[in-house]
């Protein structure tokens, strides 16, 4: 039998659709309130601008750290074993929006790599640096937040910020296996790319065969230097990460600014144009009341 | 971490066996270095080393 769902017809009757044409007071307000945003959005670009002139200056000296750290993972090529089961992510960005697609992108991929690591068996644990990923993980992805961090971005990060995160994490208990830092990698004022870059724990290290080519290697030196490098990363991920962001909010601002002078110009000719039409009714109305008059 | 136990001739360094990270101590380093700099360069790198980072760890329900 094929039950038919009753259907409703709703008859709405058409009263609030029709807008009315706007009076020169509303206009105005809104021309009011476009300005002064273009204001803010100027000024906020003009600060980022500063902001990011600084931060790409410390980046060239901070590359140093990351590529020094990473090349004895790439030259000893050091690799997980598949076998391993405890993973970390830790995702980069930082507290402050209004910057593009920063603090999504960096979301995205860690939302990518657990539903991946889970599917593969694999226990995921996620630390998020910035309140911006612990508020876009929290609902959906809350139990795998270890740790998060906050502060950051309000001024530029220091090798301070990244041996507070190391510490923290090293004191967290959670022993991972292999882990990634996922992180916006700066290319150009105009471009970034988001980036992950590997860290691997210190049996990973150890077990490792192409290890023994390398002279006076004991348990307590490889300690130090994981240790070490782990704070290495975190630095070298917290400064790509600033200089992206400053240059993503410039853009963001500087395109704020534009659709609202782009605004601004359209309210202006519809508001001298409502002008104008109040004046010919005014006009109207008079000349007609005279003409009724005779 | 637990401490490291003492194999054959293990040569663990003292701050190890204190219970120290290597980021521990080497930042306990630094401040002794930046303690000890002359006070034109002092105040230049207090404020490039300030962490100003906190830890939130999220709430067991």
């Amino acid at each position: 039998m094929f039950a038919r769902g009753a259907v409703v017809a709703l008859y709405q009757p058409q009263w609030g659709q029709v807008r009315n044409m706007a009076t020169l007071k509303d206009i105005t307000r809104r021309l009011k309130s476009i300005k002064n945003i273009q204001k803010i959005t100027k000024s906020m670009k003009m600060v980022s601008a500063a902001k990011y002139a600084r931060a790409e200056r410390e980046l060239k000296p901070a590359r140093v750290y990351g590529t020094g750290a990473l090349a004895l993972y790439e030259k000893a090529e050091i690799k997980a074993p598949e076998d391993k089961k405890k993973h970390l992510l830790i995702g980069v960005s930082s507290d402050r929006g209004l910057c593009g697609a920063i603090h999504t992108s960096i979301a995205k991929t860690l939302k990518n790599e657990i539903t991946n690591l889970s599917n593969a068996g694999k226990e995921v644990m996620v630390v998020g640096v910035g309140d911006k990923i612990r508020g876009l993980l929290q609902r959906t992805h809350g139990n795998y937040l270890l740790l998060t961090f906050k502060e950051v971005g309000r001024r530029p990060p220091s090798f301070g910020d990244a041996s507070v995160i190391a510490s923290e994490l090293l004191n967290s208990g959670y022993e991972f296996d292999e882990g990634s830092v996922i992180y916006n990698r700066f290319r150009s004022v105009i471009s970034y790319k988001t980036d992950e870059k590997p860290i691997f724990s210190l049996e990973t290290v150890a077990g490792s065969e192409s290890l023994s080519i390398y002279d006076d290697i004991d348990a307590d030196v490889l300690r130090n230097y994981q240790e070490f490098t782990l704070a290495n990363i975190l630095y070298y991920s917290l400064k790509e990460s600033t200089t992206s962001e400053q240059s993503a909010r410039m853009t963001a601002m500087d395109n704020a600014s534009k659709n609202a002078s782009e605004m601004i110009d359209k309210l202006t000719l519809t508001f001298n144009r409502t002008r104008q039409a109040v004046i010919t009714k005014e006009l109207i109305e008079i000349i007609s009341g005279a003409a009724a008059l005779d | 971490r637990s401490l490291p136990s003492l194999g054959p001739a293990a040569m663990v360094a003292y701050w190890r066996q204190a219970g120290l990270s290597y980021i521990r101590y080497s930042q306990i380093c630094a401040q002794v270095v930046r303690a000890a700099m002359k006070p034109q360069y002092k105040a230049e790198a207090e404020r490039a080393a300030m962490a100003t980072v906190k830890t939130l760890k999220p709430k067991k329900e």
